[in-house]
């Protein structure tokens, strides 16, 4: 171990015990943290890099075993120890955990026990530890304060006897920053620590981490699939596949002149700002898809084509939700849907964006009927007439409903484990009674062979598919009944940078050969910039902003959509984070923007700035202050 | 809190009214009264009818009055602490009541006791060392243990009891204490013959306890937060305890409720077979007599019993999850 390094590991080996034989997942990983710097891990699912992390603290789960290799760990006073050689739950590892060696997961929600108040849990790493011995209780949580008020909890004595559920997701992570910091570690691992977060909200703990690493002169382990998130805060980089090293050098070289076809792959397989209208990106695996004539009927493509396909106006609804508790306490009201219009052209694409409790999916779900929406109306053209979604009856919303379809987040748990492939490709055939049995076998291979997977697949399950391929099967569901509109609830979101970038693409070409029209929601900008003719921007119910792509994105007019953009991380080293007061104090929340963009509804109007593009603002406001 | 205490006791009054109702009208059903079976009986044994003592008891206990007449007589007769007269014993229903409440009080708090200390830390293991040996033995048990009829170990132990430690057989007490006041020795006594009921009515309990308890620590312990505090360096034993045990208690909690009125009646079987002395043969008699006042207030206090324990409960989870306390549900 050199001078100045606080951890180095050197061909780390760890192997799982799956059913009774050993599989290596982790063979023979090596990199180094310093003092005062951030290492990154970057790879995807299955790598290895999150269960090199749980190594080195020595929390792998109880089928895992190192097999090979050392962690050698400097810890602030005292001599080197190699962790890996050390008793995973001896005393000499406990106490070096959470104290020397801390770690911070990707999951604030699940990370902290939902039944603890915050300043029992964060406070707790101090009692168990040496620094915390001999503090009375006042002293260890005027400690545990300080600390809350260090990782930016706006009043750290509240915050204390409150419960992780009574807070937003930013702030249980700082929270848990809070808890692996408080006895100032030498080195903090921070396991995927914005993934889960919405993109303001990531941009704000990304700040965060990196001014309390240099504050606290800390080291840092940074594990992450985001090249955007390693561009900000790395200095050496470390890129793992399959278990192995197959890059690794400072942030600069990495990022300027990567040199493996793995890590060159990654960096051209994520949709960022600056591509070409036409440009595909490129997909790490998966070959060419030959395109494939599917029956269509005649009838429903022959209609004029300037009457939007769908017409969505005025849309509310409301939730009431008994605040405080249920012992009493007044009622609350909470706008999920205020006053949303849009339309949708026939063939486009409109991507909905917007942060976590924004009202997205609550719109995606008004329009499936999935949920009953207070007032608005929503008018499908269905190429003869217009019907109002909202209004149809049981049988008529039954004969509507193949006219719309759904692809879900998570591949995992929106495909039933127990049915095969065929059965849940004939599942909407047989509801809708469409063909004999033979008709729609032939069918649901055609659809798979659509979305790229072999007829091979029918007699499978779910469980023997990789994510990338049931969220396939999923899309081969939607198309099975020859929809027009198809909503996307954040398809990818759950995928890997490279599967998403094959879903991604294979979702284009079936919109330009098969005539559909997807509502393309999703959080991430890049991905809706990447899909999107039009783009709609949601914020606390409402739209902000709603225009062409390139106009929302090049010339954003509402404070929450500049907030939005500027908050993405880049892949790109002369791009950084440069976070504005907006971000910082909270873009998704209207009090934070400025006066002419606030207020209640009727006193707020759509204003035009041409080409289609508008705004949300006072109907008083001139076109300067939008533009200020 | 308060609020929420009192708005719970509000709706417990209409619950029991219905409750009260439907006891009242399940129990008048069937064709007849005790009276009736009771001179059915005497004619059976060729014994002559006292029509005077009939014509008494009929106007007394209200036989010639109209069944919501005598119902709302019942139901008024309860707050004042009258609840009714059992002709069978020729007592009022406090008075038959009252002797056995106590033994069962006995029986089913030893029973419960004994399955919480046998229980919670075999699931505690069980959950820690999934498919370990010790896992699945124990899995093999508490299965056993399942599916004994309760019967059927309730001869067994009665038959061992005798032949290895010489206790007499059944009841509660040795035959010489029976009627006798409570004393050391008489108490003695009904520890020498509590086991064998704790045993016979525990074993399955314990045993859908044990897996209870650990498929609700196994889920606990793959959540994240149980790696949280590993990380944080915490002895696995005191994490085990802090975190996900505490978790995985909520199901407990909730079961409290049901426990109340398990303590009075329950294991009905098991006591006519050993022939103890609680309340449970006393209900099974009862209805069987048609001994409606006995039978009826018996089922009304099950019911009280029953909308207490579930209030204990909800407040009990209310004081451990703050998520119940202070978060409200969302009105659609």
């Amino acid at each position: 171990m050199e001078e100045g390094e606080v951890l180095r590991v050197n061909d780390l080996r760890v192997a799982f015990d799956v059913s009774g034989s050993p599989v290596e997942v982790v063979r023979g990983i090596g990199f180094r943290v310093c003092s005062g710097a951030v290492t990154a891990v970057v790879g995807e699912s299955g790598s290895g890099k999150s269960v090199t992390a749980q190594a080195i603290m020595r929390i792998l789960p109880k089928n895992g075993t190192i097999t090979g290799g050392s962690i050698d760990f400097r810890p602030k006073s005292g001599e080197i120890v190699n962790m890996a050689a050390l008793p995973a739950n001896g005393p000499k590892v406990r106490s070096l955990r959470g104290s020397a060696v801390s770690m911070i997961f990707q999951e604030p929600m699940s990370s902290l026990s939902p039944v603890h108040s915050v300043g029992d849990q964060v406070e707790e790493s101090l009692r168990i530890h040496a620094l915390g011995a001999g503090m009375s209780r006042k002293e260890l949580r005027a400690a545990t304060e300080e600390t809350l008020e260090l990782v930016g909890f706006p009043n750290p004595h509240r915050a204390y006897d409150m419960y992780p559920f009574e807070m937003s997701g930013g702030l249980r992570q700082r929270a848990m920053i809070a808890m692996a910091l408080i006895c100032r570690p030498s080195l903090l691992i921070a396991d995927e620590p914005t993934t889960a977060l919405d993109v303001t909200v990531q941009a704000q703990i990304l700040k965060l981490l990196k001014d309390l690493q240099k504050k606290l002169n800390m080291a840092v382990l940074l594990i992450t699939h985001d090249l955007g998130v390693v561009a900000n805060l790395a200095d050496e980089v470390v890129v793992v596949y399959n278990g192995r090293v197959v890059e690794a050098g400072p942030v600069d070289e990495i990022f300027r002149d990567p040199q493996h076809d793995y890590l060159k792959a990654l960096l051209n397989a994520a949709p960022h700002f600056d591509m070409a209208p036409d440009q595909r990106l490129v997909a790490l695996r998966g070959g060419k898809r030959s395109a494939v004539e599917m029956q269509k009927h005649q009838a429903k493509h022959a209609q004029p084509a300037d009457r939007p396909l769908l017409t969505v106006s005025n849309l509310s609804k409301v939730y009431h939700l008994r605040k405080a508790s249920l012992f009493g306490g007044e009622a609350r009201v909470i706008r999920a849907v205020d006053d949303v219009s849009f339309t949708i052209r026939r063939g486009e694409c409109l991507g909905l964006v917007g942060e976590s409790g924004s009202g997205k999916t609550t719109v995606s779900k008004i329009l499936t009927r999935a949920i009953t929406a207070d007032s608005g109306s929503v008018l499908f053209d269905d190429g003869q007439k217009q019907v109002d979604v909202l209004k149809l009856d049981e049988r008529q919303l039954k004969e509507f409903r193949p006219r719309l379809q759904m692809v879900f987040q998570d591949p995992v748990s929106s495909l039933s484990p127990r049915m095969t492939i065929a059965d849940i490709l004939r599942e909407p055939m047989q509801i809708h009674r469409q063909g004999n049995r033979a008709e729609q076998i032939t069918r649901a291979k055609d659809l798979l062979t659509s979305v790229e997977l072999g007829a091979n697949a029918l007699n499978r399950y779910p469980h023997s598919f990789s994510g990338g391929q049931r969220q396939r099967i999923g899309i081969a569901r939607a198309l099975a009944m020859d929809p027009d509109l198809l909503i996307l609830d954040e398809p990818v979101s759950a995928l890997d940078v490279s599967v998403q970038a094959q879903v991604l693409n294979l979702l284009k070409d079936l919109q330009k050969e098969m005539g559909l029209t997807y509502l393309f929601i999703a959080h991430n900008l890049a991905v809706v910039n990447y899909m999107a003719e039009r783009v709609a921007v949601m914020a606390a119910g409402r739209i902000v902003e709603i225009g062409p792509s390139r106009a929302i994105f090049e010339a954003p007019a509402h404070p929450y959509t500049r907030a939005l953009l500027k908050a993405v991380p880049f892949a790109d080293l002369d791009r950084p984070l440069v976070l504005d007061e907006l971000v910082l104090k909270g873009s998704s929340d209207p009090c934070n923007w400025p006066d002419a963009f606030r207020g209640e509804m009727h006193d707020l109007a759509a204003i035009e700035l041409g080409g289609g593009h508008q705004v949300l603002a006072r109907q008083t406001a001139d076109i300067g202050e939008i533009h200020a | 809190m308060v609020y929420y205490i009192f708005r719970r006791m509000l709706m417990m009054i209409p619950t029991l009214v219905i409750t009260s109702a439907l006891i009242f009208a399940i129990i008048e059903a069937p064709p007849g009264d005790y009276l009736e079976s009771y001179i059915a009986e005497l004619k059976a044994q060729g014994e002559a009818v006292d029509t005077a003592r009939i014509e008494y008891l009929r106007k007394e206990y209200g036989f010639d009055k109209s069944p919501v007449e005598r119902y709302f007589n019942w139901v008024g007769g309860m707050f004042v602490g009258d609840f009714g007269y059992s002709f069978a014993y020729e007592l009022p229903v406090t008075a038959v009541v009252g002797d056995r409440l106590f033994l069962t009080v006995v029986v089913s708090m030893a029973t419960i006791i004994f399955t919480w200390l046998i229980a919670f830390p075999i699931g505690i293991y069980s959950a820690t060392r999934q498919y370990s040996w010790g896992d699945y033995g124990f899995t093999f048990l508490g299965l056993l243990g399942l599916a004994i009829p309760n019967f059927l170990l309730a001869l067994v132990l009665m038959y061992l009891a005798n032949v290895w430690f010489g206790t007499s057989i059944g009841g509660l007490v040795d035959p010489a204490f029976v009627g006798q006041p409570m004393s050391w020795a008489k108490f003695v006594s009904v520890l020498h013959h509590l086991w064998i009921p704790v045993i016979v009515i525990g074993t399955a309990g314990t045993a859908g306890m044990i897996r209870r308890i650990r498929a609700n620590l196994l889920d606990e312990l793959q959540k994240q937060y149980v790696t949280t505090a590993r990380a944080k360096g915490l002895h696995p034993f005191k994490a085990l305890v802090k975190y996900p045990l505490r978790m995985s208690l909520n199901f407990f909690i909730s079961d409290i409720g049901s426990l109340l009125p398990a303590v009075i009646s329950g294991a009905e079987v098991v006591a006519i077979v050993l022939s103890l002395e609680t309340t449970g043969p006393l209900l099974i008699s009862a209805l069987q007599q048609q001994d409606m006042y006995l039978a009826g207030s018996f089922l009304m206090f099950l019911s009280l019993l029953t909308v207490v324990g579930v209030l204990i409960s909800d407040i009990a989870l209310a004081w451990l999850d703050p998520r119940i306390r202070l978060s409200g549900g969302v009105r659609k």
